[in-house]
């Protein structure tokens, strides 16, 4: 496994087109992850401070009173 | 470290390399913070990493058009994020809380959002393949010209019932393409214990269905892959199969050792 | 800034485990997936990975410490610009109760029909349609085909799929017909393939279609329950109320005749059980027209569950253009006031015999068709008991948690005071259908048996 993520992760694979391709670099893509990391921890923290569920939820969502189903196209 | 191979060039714009980029790191550090989490505590019960197979879904999404749907198993925080989801409503989801996409009451495993055309989020092996199937009856019923992706593993690739839909879905045309996730494990069983007949994409053959495998660590190769899968079903040939090979780098779920 | 690195849980269930081996040291760089540690627990060793990047400032728990808590720091990790000045002096070896465990669950709201006092119950006793209605003779069967024929009129979404369906015209005729008016699209014939076909159907149901699935009969429903049950019953809940399924999965239910073990099960009971599920069996072929009306326009998964014996039965149906009967509602077959006899579907015949039967000896019994399982009709029910103060319940279902049980609980929890016997259930014996004539009469209940129970609660 740890061959497999040195040779052939997806993600270096990308990283790896972009510096070769001189379409971004190494500073443009610490960048991107710096961002990427502050999306996550923005919704590791709402996920913290979310309430639970109100009690009375246990008792909802059982049957439907009205269609529930795709979004029309 | 070990050499890594010279990329051949490719055949896309900065922009969408970019992008490409950008949406397999949200999955893969989404996935890394939920496995920390899981790990102080506030996510319990299942929790199934898609780390590794982040190009599988980023590749095949950029093949996709508003309306089309998707479906898979319960590896589907990645699934959620590469469709448009928000990461807060999928995170709260998995901790439990009312700003969850189910509001608390479905965890990991049973996410929806009608919005983006995500139909779950499902927990029994298998059981996916058909319901996909069926959102692809009604989209050919309605004639909106919609495609369904739906995902599964190279475990549930041995269901019975993945069978049953492959001989309606070739029967009826079905807009379906049968996407499957083949990272050599079934759980903790390997492929080679698991699984009679190495090339998954071939099992369509008895059916009519046209299939081909795909190198899943190359998120250019998957688009490609989807894209022909897309206009095929899109065009009303009925079903297709992608068997794209990846791998998960970490255990089957989160009470698994990764060894 | 300094982070703590916790013990991490790698089970749902792991408490605390020893930290085996370290693969870094102080002083060595860490990138996210680099294997930091060792963890072993009674069932496994595991690997614990870095999330974050950094350098490692200082190990607190010593490589072969047993018993470490989940959650206790057992490293501190400095990021970029942190120095080792940043390390706390003296982490705790306690674990840290920050942010863990979820607050300790309360009472949740009880549910109803726990109190054992008779509460006041108000029955539904209106009319299913309008006094002086014309009315004509119908079998079970046409009044079933003209209700799914006028809801597919009525909206183009509602379809029927299921084994010879389409051409053969129905395997006991009740689509007969409808292939010619609606057409392929929208009467399917499928191959016999339950459980992908019944998850075809839920995921239609999804996608914004009306599905009637018809089943040739419910046992070979047990092959799609999985589908039924995990996609369609629950999942309205487990979306927090997105994604509903409003589909249908009908067909006979219970013994025909002489078709033994594997094809006579009723499976009422196992439905009514289900959370998610609306299950209807009606008797009447009225109401089995206004039921399968209302099952097909309703938003949730029904299971309506018919009877071969009785498709060839006529009653009389009203002569309306739309007429449709609500779930949840009991109807009151025959008045009566000294016993409550409480059955649905084919159970109805042997209830009504006996009513007639034991009229000729004097007694009054008062016959209630539930026609809804679930959900039940318990203030119709409780109603009738608080007048008659006796019940007998029959259906055709095993005796084990069948729907009498769960009606005599009910009725004890909530009517005890009005009861002047034990309730009895009059149900199939508990064995598997027998072939042989003379075996399958005994297996099943009997109108002798209905009234030998009246008698017993009765005391006469």
């Amino acid at each position: 496994m740890q061959k497999v993520r040195e040779e052939k992760d997806c993600i270096e694979h990308d990283s790896d087109l972009l510096l070769s391709g001189k379409h971004a670099t190494e500073d443009d893509l610490k960048a991107i992850d710096k961002e990427i990391k502050a999306q996550v921890n923005a919704s590791a923290e709402f996920a913290k401070e979310s309430p639970e569920p109100a009690l009375e939820e246990l008792w909802t969502d059982i049957y439907a009173t009205e269609m529930k189903q795709a979004a029309p196209v | 470290m070990a050499t890594r191979k010279k990329p051949a060039k490719p055949n896309v714009s900065a922009e969408e390399l970019k992008t490409f980029y950008r949406d397999m790191l949200l999955i893969r550090r989404f996935e890394e913070k939920a496995g920390q989490l899981y790990g102080m505590g506030l996510i319990g019960g299942f929790c199934h990493l898609y780390i590794g197979q982040e190009a599988v879904v980023v590749g095949l999404e950029a093949a996709t058009e508003d309306g089309d749907k998707r479906v898979t198993t319960y590896r589907d925080h990645g699934h959620m994020l590469a469709c448009g989801m928000e990461p807060g409503g999928v995170m709260a989801e998995l901790t439990g809380r009312e700003g969850g996409y189910s509001r608390g009451k479905g965890g990991s495993m049973h996410m929806f959002s009608t919005d983006k055309h995500f139909y779950g989020g499902h927990g029994i092996v298998g059981a996916n393949v058909p319901l996909g199937a069926g959102l692809a009856f009604a989209d050919k019923y309605l004639d909106n010209g919609r495609v369904t992706f739906t995902y599964f593993g190279d475990g549930a690739a041995n269901q019975g019932q993945v069978y049953e839909t492959f001989n309606m879905a070739a029967l009826w045309d079905l807009p379906v393409i049968f996407v499957i996730e083949n990272n050599q494990y079934a759980m903790g069983t390997s492929m080679a214990r698991s699984t009679s007949t190495p090339d998954i994409y071939t099992r369509g053959a008895a059916f009519g269905i046209p299939g081909e495998a795909v190198d899943g660590m190359d998120v250019l190769a998957v688009k490609e892959a989807g894209e022909k899968a897309v206009a095929h079903c899109r065009s009303g040939k009925g079903p297709y199969i992608l068997e794209v090979k990846t791998y998960r780098y970490r255990g089957h779920s989160m009470s698994d050792p990764a060894k | 800034m300094a982070i703590d690195i916790l013990m991490p849980a790698l089970s749902p269930t792991m408490e605390e485990g020893t930290l085996a081996k370290w693969l870094v040291k102080e002083g060595d760089t860490v990138a996210s997936g680099d294997i930091m540690a060792e963890i072993e627990t009674d069932k496994a060793t595991m690997e614990f990975e870095a999330v974050d990047e950094g350098v490692i400032g200082k190990i607190l728990i010593t490589e072969g410490t047993e018993a470490v808590k989940v959650n206790t720091p057992i490293a501190v990790l400095l990021e970029e610009g942190d120095s080792a000045e940043d390390i706390a002096p003296s982490a705790p070896a306690q674990p840290s109760t920050a942010e863990t465990a979820a607050p300790a669950a309360d009472e949740a709201p009880t549910a109803p029909a726990t109190a054992a006092a008779p509460q006041p119950v108000t029955a539904d006793t209106s009319l299913d349609w309008p006094d002086g209605t014309e009315m004509k003779s119908m079998t079970v069967r046409e009044a079933l085909n003209s209700a799914m024929a006028e809801e597919m009129r009525r909206d183009d979404t509602v379809f029927i799929m299921g084994e010879e369906v389409a051409e053969y015209q129905g395997a006991y005729k009740i689509t007969q017909g409808l292939l010619d008016e609606f057409g392929a699209k929208r009467v399917v014939d499928t191959p016999i393939t339950e459980h992908g076909f019944a998850g075809i159907g839920v995921g239609a149901a999804w996608g914004g279609l009306k599905p009637i699935v018809e089943f040739m009969t419910f046992n070979f429903a047990m092959q799609a329950i999985d589908q039924i049950i995990n996609s369609a019953a629950k999942t309205l809940y487990m979306s927090g109320g997105q994604m509903g399924s409003p589909i249908v999965f009908r067909g006979p239910n219970g013994a025909a005749a002489r078709v033994a073990a594997q094809h006579s099960q009723d499976y009422a009971a196992w439905y009514a059980h289900v959370p998610g599920l609306k299950v209807v069996q009606p008797y009447s072929a009225a109401d089995a027209k206004g039921l399968l009306k209302t099952a097909i326009r309703d938003p949730n998964p029904v299971i309506f569950l018919e009877n071969e014996i009785l498709y060839g039965k006529s009653f009389e149906v009203p002569v309306l253009d739309d007429f449709t009967i609500p779930f949840g509602k009991a109807r009151v077959a025959r008045e009566g006031t000294d016993v409550t006899i409480i059955s649905f579907g084919i159970g109805m015949t042997y209830a009504l015999e006996a009513a007639e039967v034991l009229a000729g000896d004097g007694i009054s019994a008062e016959v209630i068709d539930l026609r809804t399982l679930r959900p039940i009709d318990y203030d119709t029910v409780i109603a009738s008991v608080m007048k008659t103060n006796r019940c007998v319940t029959v259906e055709e279902g095993w005796p084990v948690a069948s729907i009498g049980n769960h009606i005599s609980a009910t009725l004890m929890q909530r009517a005890f005071d009005y009861l002047d016997a034990p309730v009895i259930n009059c149900t199939g014996k508990d064995v598997p259908m027998p072939y042989a004539a003379n075996l399958e009469k005994l297996a099943l209940t009997s109108t002798k048996e209905v009234c030998e129970a009246v008698h017993q609660v009765t005391y006469r």
